[in-house]
C-alpha cells in the first residue's frame, strides 16, 4: 500500500471476514426459520414449502434441525468470538444524551443523509436493533430447544407461546434491519458493502452514518503507520483506538 | 393407535372419510396436546394435520396435501401419532387401500359435491 497521509483510499473495512461469516451464518439460518415458522404458524402444516419442496423435509423437521444449526452458531459464535461478541453488547448498551438529537433528525436523515452526529461504533438505532436483536434471538433459540425438549404438554404451552410472541416481534426488527442495512433508504446507501463482499464501505459513506467511528478508525491506522505498520488495517485493528 | 375407517383392503374414492383412534388426546399445537399426521405410502413430507376428534369423521378431499401426487391405484394410507413440536410420538398404524379413478364414482354418492373451492378443512 503506497497511501499517501492525506490521501486514504476511498474505501474502509468496517467489518473483517469473520464477522462477515458469522452474519451470513446466522441470517441464512433465521431467514430459514422466519419462513418455516410462519408457515407452521399460519396453519400450513403439512403443505409443503418451496424450501420443503426443495429439501424432501417437512416444514417442521427443517425448522427444527436448522433451529439446531443457529444454536450451534450461535454458541460457536459467543465462544469463538467472545470478544467482538463483547464488544456488539458493551458497545449497544452505551447511549448518551446526545444521541437523543440523533433519534429525532432520523426520521428525516433516513432520506437527506444528514445524520446528527454520534460517537459510537454503531449509530443510535443500531444499537436498540442490537439489543433488541440480540434479546429476542436468546429468547428464540430458548424457547426454540425448550419447545424440543419437552415435545408436549404444558411446558410447550409456554414454550410455544413465548416463542409465538417472540416470533412477532422478531421479525418487524429484522425487516426493519434488512430494508435498513440493504441501502435502499437514501440516508443508508452504500452501508450494505460494510457486511458482504469485502466489507470495506465508501469513506464518505461511512463520514455520514458513523463518523466518530471513522475518525477513531483513521487516527489508530495513521497510528500504525508512524511506527511502521503499512496502515491497512486488518480487521480488529482499529477497535484498539475505540473510545471508552 | 388404530385406523378405523377406510379398513383394510377397502377402494376409497376422493373425498373419503377417514377416523383414526388414539390413546391421546388429540388438539392443535398451542394446546400442547398430540396430533395425527395422515399421508401416503411412507411420505411424511406432506400431510393431513387432525387435530381434533378422536374417534370422529374427518373428511379427506382432493385438496389434502395427503393427497398430493396420489394416482389411483393401490396404496398404503399411514397415520402417525406426533407430538405438539410434531416429532413422532410412537404410535403408528397404516392400511392398504385400493384409491379409485378420479371422478368415477369408485363409490356411491360422492359425484356432484366435489367442492374443491372450498379451502382445506382445518379447524383453528
Ligand atoms: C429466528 C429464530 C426462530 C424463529 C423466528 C422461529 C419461529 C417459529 C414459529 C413461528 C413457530 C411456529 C409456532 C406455532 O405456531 O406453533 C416455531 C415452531 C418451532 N420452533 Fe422455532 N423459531 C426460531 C428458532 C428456533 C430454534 C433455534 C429452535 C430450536 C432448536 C426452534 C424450534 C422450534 C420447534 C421445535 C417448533 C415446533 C413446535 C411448534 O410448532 O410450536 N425454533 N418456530
Ligand atoms: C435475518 C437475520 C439478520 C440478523 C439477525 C442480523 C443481525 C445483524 C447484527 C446484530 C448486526 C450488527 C450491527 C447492526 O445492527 O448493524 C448486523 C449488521 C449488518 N447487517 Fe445484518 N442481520 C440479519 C440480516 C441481514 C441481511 C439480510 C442483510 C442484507 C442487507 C444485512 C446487512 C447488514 C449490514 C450491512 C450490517 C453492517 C452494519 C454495520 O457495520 O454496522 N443483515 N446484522
Amino acid at each position: 500500500m503506497t497511501t499517501e497521509p492525506g490521501t486514504p483510499r476511498p474505501t474502509v473495512e468496517r467489518n473483517n471476514a469473520r464477522t462477515r461469516w458469522l452474519h451470513a451464518a446466522v441470517y441464512t439460518t433465521v431467514l430459514v426459520l422466519l419462513l418455516t415458522g410462519w408457515w407452521l404458524t399460519l396453519g400450513q402444516e403439512g403443505r409443503p414449502s418451496p424450501l420443503s419442496e426443495l429439501t424432501g423435509q417437512s416444514d417442521a423437521e427443517l425448522h427444527t434441525a436448522i433451529g439446531w444449526v443457529l444454536t450451534g452458531v450461535a454458541v460457536l459464535g459467543a465462544v469463538a468470538g467472545w470478544r467482538a461478541a463483547r464488544t456488539l453488547l458493551t458497545d449497544s448498551v452505551r447511549f448518551r444524551r446526545t444521541d437523543l438529537r440523533w433519534f429525532a433528525r432520523w426520521p428525516g436523515a433516513v432520506v437527506t443523509g444528514r445524520f446528527a452526529r454520534h460517537e459510537g461504533h454503531f449509530d443510535p438505532g443500531q444499537r436498540l436493533a442490537n439489543l433488541a436483536l440480540i434479546v429476542l434471538l436468546l429468547v428464540l433459540i430458548v424457547t426454540g430447544v425448550g419447545l424440543w425438549s419437552v415435545s408436549g404438554g404444558p411446558a410447550f404451552v409456554w414454550f410455544n407461546r413465548l416463542h409465538r410472541w417472540a416470533t412477532y416481534v422478531f421479525t418487524p426488527v429484522i425487516v426493519g434491519h434488512v430494508l435498513i442495512a440493504s441501502g435502499i433508504l437514501p440516508g443508508y446507501r452504500g452501508v450494505w458493502r460494510a457486511m458482504h463482499l469485502g466489507g470495506r464501505l465508501r469513506r464518505r459513506d461511512a463520514q455520514r452514518v458513523w463518523p466518530g467511528w471513522l475518525e477513531r478508525t483513521d487516527a489508530a491506522a495513521s497510528a500504525v503507520k508512524a511506527e511502521g505498520g503499512d496502515g491497512t488495517g486488518d480487521g480488529d485493528e482499529p477497535r484498539q483506538a475505540r473510545f471508552h | 393407535m388404530e385406523i378405523v375407517e377406510p379398513t383394510g383392503g377397502a377402494e376409497i374414492s376422493v373425498p373419503f372419510t377417514l377416523v383414526v383412534d388414539s390413546s391421546e388426546e388429540l388438539g392443535p399445537t398451542d394446546t400442547g396436546n398430540h396430533h395425527v399426521h395422515v399421508y401416503f405410502d411412507g411420505d411424511d413430507s406432506s400431510y393431513e394435520v387432525i387435530e381434533s376428534g378422536n374417534g370422529e369423521e374427518h373428511e379427506i378431499t382432493v385438496d389434502s396435501p395427503a393427497m398430493e401426487g396420489v394416482e389411483p391405484g393401490e396404496h398404503t394410507l399411514n397415520v402417525s401419532l406426533r407430538n405438539a413440536d410434531h416429532s413422532a410420538a410412537g404410535a403408528e398404524a397404516e392400511v392398504t387401500v385400493t384409491v379409485g379413478e378420479e371422478g368415477s364414482g369408485g363409490s356411491p354418492s360422492d359425484d356432484e359435491d366435489d367442492e374443491s373451492e372450498e379451502p382445506p378443512d382445518y379447524d383453528y
